[in-house]
């Protein structure tokens, strides 16, 4: 006896294909939160400008992948779970493309790093900030790219210190004295809240996942506010 | 439908599935419309300190949330059941991706009513109120314009809409200096200053917002897809010898 085969291979096959080229984005994106983190700490431009540069491709991906979502749409019809995939692979290439905006805030802030460091305190907190938002990605990134619910659930379900860790950076940014003061501040929040944003996203991204699978649509509520 | 037949006719169905995209269409206008009002609603809220308005435009985005995840739901029966083509399909997924940039546009004019709450008694610099109030009025025209573009399917206005948010955003660089030429004559504190730069922020995304929605309604009537600016630059990056760029 045979062994079942899909009925329609190609369309199979490129379902795959589009699986593993958001995952290779989802790894570009990664890519760049560790250069922001980089810039973030040192104030490279070098790193900054390849920064910049590699957005550039992750664009490029996030664009080319959109039209083969909608020509999968309308060639293949799809339903139910595949349909699910698309439409949320749709949603998630959103959510991959802004954090790596977002990432780039940071990144721009390079020219202001001398500034941005002045004040120990708030750098420190801005530091750990960087990592709480770059973990909770990858943790959401794992669990999209394991089709997960469990690695979903916990993301969703762990609450984010990088809220806590942004308005301790809020309160501490708002006793800086000093001519500077509000320079500093105002460039540090800017930094923080895209790191704060990066960690949101995240959770979004699990969210998402958990609708791909279980089809269960109360999940899209988590991205409401 | 003929009592006399138990299935709809091929040309009922069609019927039916227009009638529907026309009723998420309108249900997509009417999101957007809701949330255009609460730009002057938030920036008055602002500039009067009339906390119980505030309240209200706080509680009223619920409404907002509500009709944004049933347009959603909406969306994905038209795709499964009517399995759409070519303009249906666009307009379906345009819809789809519009209700979350309007969705998060009301969050932001939320964003500021909670602002104004921790600024309350403030006097604000007349320089930066009148700032305030152009950045309201432009961010209010963008979501206008692309609102107008997708309800009437106007491609040319919706690709307008980026060069126009150059205004807002030079209008809102010179907002944060005023924030810092205000703080250094000591007029605001820094509490005061970090605070006014996010309902700047605020604003400025409202506009991004506009140029998605641009975006998107240029796809649903020419089936052109966003080039982002980076895509493009990438693009442009390629020798030569890689062969010819992916038109997407």
């Amino acid at each position: 006896m045979t062994a079942a085969r899909p009925l329609r291979p190609g369309y199979a096959a490129e379902l795959d294909q589009l699986r593993l080229q958001v995952e290779l984005m989802a790894v570009r994106v990664d890519e760049n939160l560790e250069r922001m983190r980089d810039v973030l700490t040192h104030g490279d431009r070098d790193v900054a400008a390849v920064a910049l540069a590699a957005d550039d491709d992750i664009d490029d991906m996030s664009v080319s992948l959109t039209g083969r979502c909608y020509e999968l749409l309308a060639r293949e019809q799809p339903v139910a779970t595949d349909l699910r995939f698309i439409v949320s692979v749709l949603r998630v290439l959103g959510e991959f493309e802004r954090v790596g905006d977002l990432a780039l805030r940071v990144v721009k802030l390079a020219p202001d790093h001398d500034l941005i460091r002045s004040n120990p305190p708030t750098f420190a907190l801005l530091l750990a900030l960087a990592d709480a938002a770059v973990d909770r990605y990858r943790a959401a990134q794992r669990a999209w790219s394991a089709t997960s619910v469990e690695l979903a659930i916990e993301v969703i379900e762990t609450p984010s210190i990088a809220g806590h860790l942004e308005e301790r950076l809020m309160s501490e940014l708002l006793v800086l004295q000093g001519s500077d003061a509000a320079a500093v501040a105002i460039r540090s929040l800017v930094a923080g809240k895209s790191l704060e944003r990066i960690a949101d996203h995240a959770g979004i991204i699990a969210a998402r996942l958990l609708f791909l699978v279980t089809g269960d649509a109360g999940h899209l509520a988590h991205e409401v506010r | 439908m003929n009592a006399d037949r138990e299935h709809p006719t091929m040309a009922e169905i069609r019927t039916n599935f227009h009638a529907e995209l026309d009723a998420l269409r309108a249900d997509t206008v009417r999101l957007a419309a809701m949330v255009t009002e609460r730009i002057p609603w938030g920036t008055e809220v602002l500039l009067t300190g009339n906390l119980s308005s505030a309240q209200e435009l706080i509680d009223a985005d619920d409404d907002l949330d509500v009709l944004s995840i049933e347009v959603e739901e909406r969306c994905y029966q038209a795709l499964v059941l009517q399995a759409p083509m070519a303009r249906d399909l666009r307009a379906i997924v345009t819809a789809l991706r519009l209700t979350s940039e309007l969705e998060r546009s009301g969050d932001l004019m939320v964003n500021v009513a909670k602002g104004m709450r921790r600024l309350y008694g403030l006097d604000i610099d007349p320089k930066l109120r009148g700032l305030i109030s152009r950045m309201g009025e432009e961010a209010q025209r963008l979501m206008h314009v692309a609102i107008d573009s997708y309800a009437e399917g106007d491609a040319a206005k919706a690709a307008a809409i980026d060069d126009m948010d150059d205004r807002l955003d030079t209008l809102h660089k010179e907002y944060i200096q005023a924030i810092f030429e205000c703080h250094r004559e000591s007029s605001i504190d820094l509490e005061a200053g970090v605070q006014l730069a996010l309902i700047g922020r605020y604003y400025e995304r409202i506009g991004d917002h506009a140029v998605n929605i641009g975006e998107r309604v240029r796809y649903m009537v020419t089936g052109w897809l966003p080039e982002h600016t980076g895509a493009a630059r990438a693009a442009a990056r390629k020798p030569q010898s890689e062969g010819i760029a992916d038109p997407t």
